[in-house]
């Protein structure tokens, strides 16, 4: 798998406190992959990082194949854009002007295609008014215009949605959705708004106490996630056989517990198994969010 | 860099205090220049037929005396002008694709230089209001251009002292207040210099009264005597070349052109070399530091 970004034992200290410590993790091409973790997790730190807004105190990333510690980081990073916290425009500036700015920035020769990531964004009526006045959501919309410019393909949005009312938040989803979709875009969010994230991720990456505990992509997730019964036994490989004669669908999850992916009648299994000498000990339903995955993930590092 | 300085130059002429700034100077020096001009003339007095005869209060005299406003108008502009790249993290756009710290330090010494210079030039420009007042210009070409070099050299070594306190605070609240103090003091210190220097050696021209045997007054001059506040050597060359480094220090003695001490306070060309020495280790310094620095 071709990856846009990986980090390897990053470590990232204040001081005393250590922000990040030996996070590792790895983005692969094409990926909307949702940085999942509570506040102070460390997000924003691997964000600003990744940027180039702080260097890691132990430990190394590439981007696009290219070690963070080579000279040649900062010709890559003219792939990326970058929502960091909150946008990043001239307050007292349009918002073309703010495109024509960062166009300035970039070097290119013209300003052609700013109307269309005006359009893109939804800001193509905003004209001359200053971003002073624009709302939470269109300033958001213009940071990622911002970020936009020069056509990057890697894109970080840093809690993308924090302070949109719902309408802003879904704009902003599709808007994602649609650079994904369209333009091809990597897209590298966090957010700790893990219903909304889960509308969005093709892959997961869950951070706690500044260290990765669990990449994931969506349809393992979705896997991990999905209704079933959770069955325990005294064998779970007489349990396989038995259901494999059902053809029910099922996971092994050890050598006691198995994921059963149907609605069974109890007293036809505890018979089937019994026959081959095996106890079922005890089923219930199991039926897990993105949530109450991240919960079960976090509570478990403990 | 040439895309940085480009954008950052397309911003400073976009910035509306920096017009406002600019035309307040041009207007207030044309406006006192032209006042005291007027003031020498309509008010004929053994001080202004002095001056005027003496030919100091010749039209470029006022070209150069605005020096010390224009260091505590720098700070207002530069605090806000930098301070936004951090206040709007409109500098994370910079970085995040790729643009080297040393220049977007160097783009933003530039602009805020640039700026600066344009303050001092609007000053110089208005205190030509005082042209038609006074007659022609009088001192020659190559004195104008060293007098020129000079404040442009210590308008262009505060900036950069500016910008260094801008990039290492990174706060525009905190930078604005910061910067403005920093001028203040750096003025003060200057005036203060200056004033000790101009203490004279002797103290003589005072008479003493009093009341001779048959009750007449009589009055007796006083002989000529040291003055305690004169700062003799070696601290006097220690100091008069902290006021010629000092950028409000230079600044001062270019205001007060037509002192009496010009001459023996100046030293031209240690304040040049002063000059170019604090725009070399503040830049140095600038960008060894920013280079570090975690930004947010």
């Amino acid at each position: 798998m071709e990856y846009v970004m990986t980090a390897r034992s990053v470590c990232k200290e204040y001081g005393k406190f250590r922000a990040l410590s030996g996070l590792s993790m790895s983005v692969p091409k094409g990926a909307i992959y949702g940085l999942v973790g509570k506040n102070g997790a460390g997000k924003t730190t691997l964000i600003r990082i990744i940027c180039g807004l702080q260097t890691p105190t132990i430990g190394e990333y590439t981007l696009y194949g290219v070690n963070s510690k080579s000279p040649k980081i900062d010709g890559v990073r003219r792939r990326m854009g970058a929502v960091v916290e909150t946008p990043s425009i001239y307050l007292d500036m349009s918002a073309r002007q703010n495109l024509e700015e960062q166009y300035r920035v970039l070097g290119m020769p013209s300003f052609e295609g700013i109307d269309a990531l005006l359009k893109l964004v939804g800001l193509e009526d905003a004209g001359k008014k200053k971003s002073k006045n624009f709302s939470l959501g269109m300033r958001q919309r213009l940071g990622i215009a911002v970020a936009l410019c020069g056509n990057p393909d890697f894109l970080v949005l840093d809690e993308p949605a924090n302070g949109l009312d719902p309408q802003g938040i879904v704009e902003i989803r599709e808007l994602i959705l649609k650079l994904n979709r369209e333009n091809n875009i990597t897209v590298l969010i966090s957010s700790h708004i893990l219903d909304e994230l889960s509308r969005l991720a093709t892959h997961y990456g869950f951070i706690d106490g500044g260290k990765m505990i669990k990449e994931i992509s969506s349809d393992e997730l979705e896997a991990a996630c999905r209704k079933c019964q959770r069955a325990e036994v005294s064998d779970a490989a007489v349990l396989a056989r038995v259901l494999d004669g059902m053809n029910v669908e099922y996971r092994i999850i050890s050598d006691k517990e198995a994921d059963i992916y149907a609605k069974l009648n109890i007293t036809s299994l505890a018979k089937a198994l019994s026959e081959q000498g095996c106890e079922l000990i005890s089923i219930h339903e199991k039926d897990e969010s993105l949530e109450s995955y991240y919960l079960n993930l976090v509570s478990g590092n403990r | 860099m040439r895309k940085l300085l480009r954008a950052d130059l397309s911003r400073l002429f976009k910035n509306n205090l920096f017009w406002f700034l600019t035309l307040c100077l041009l207007v207030w020096s044309a406006v006192s220049s032209y006042d005291n001009a007027c003031n020498l003339i309509n008010n004929p007095g053994p001080y202004s037929d002095i001056v005027i005869g003496m030919g100091i209060a010749v039209p470029e005299s006022f070209c150069f005396d605005g020096g010390p406003i224009v260091l505590v108008i720098i700070p207002v502009f530069a605090s806000m002008f930098l301070g936004t790249e951090f206040s709007d993290g409109t500098m994370r756009n910079k970085i995040v694709v790729g643009s080297k710290r040393k220049n977007i330090y160097l783009s933003h010494l530039i602009t805020t230089g640039a700026a600066s210079l344009v303050f001092c030039a609007m000053w110089h420009i208005g205190a030509l209001s005082a042209l038609p007042v006074l007659g022609v210009w009088k001192i020659g070409v190559l004195t104008w251009a060293l007098m020129v070099i000079k404040s442009a050299l210590f308008v262009f070594a505060f900036a950069s002292v500016l910008c260094l306190i801008s990039h290492i605070v990174a706060n525009k609240a905190a930078v604005a207040v910061f910067e403005i103090v920093f001028a203040l003091v750096v003025l003060m210190a200057g005036s203060m210099l200056y004033n000790m220097l101009l203490e004279p050696e002797m103290i003589s021209g005072g008479v003493t009264i009093s009341a001779n045997e048959n009750g007449e007054t009589v009055m007796q001059p006083i002989e000529p005597h040291p003055n305690p506040d004169y700062v003799a050597e070696p601290e006097r060359s220690v100091l008069k070349k902290a006021l010629n480094t000092l950028p409000s220090g230079q600044a001062i003695l270019l205001a007060n052109i037509t002192s009496s001490n010009e001459e023996q306070l100046d030293l031209p060309i240690y304040s040049y070399c002063a000059s170019c020495a604090i725009i070399l280790v503040s830049t140095a310094a600038g960008m060894f530091i920013f280079k570090r620095k975690d930004l947010k």
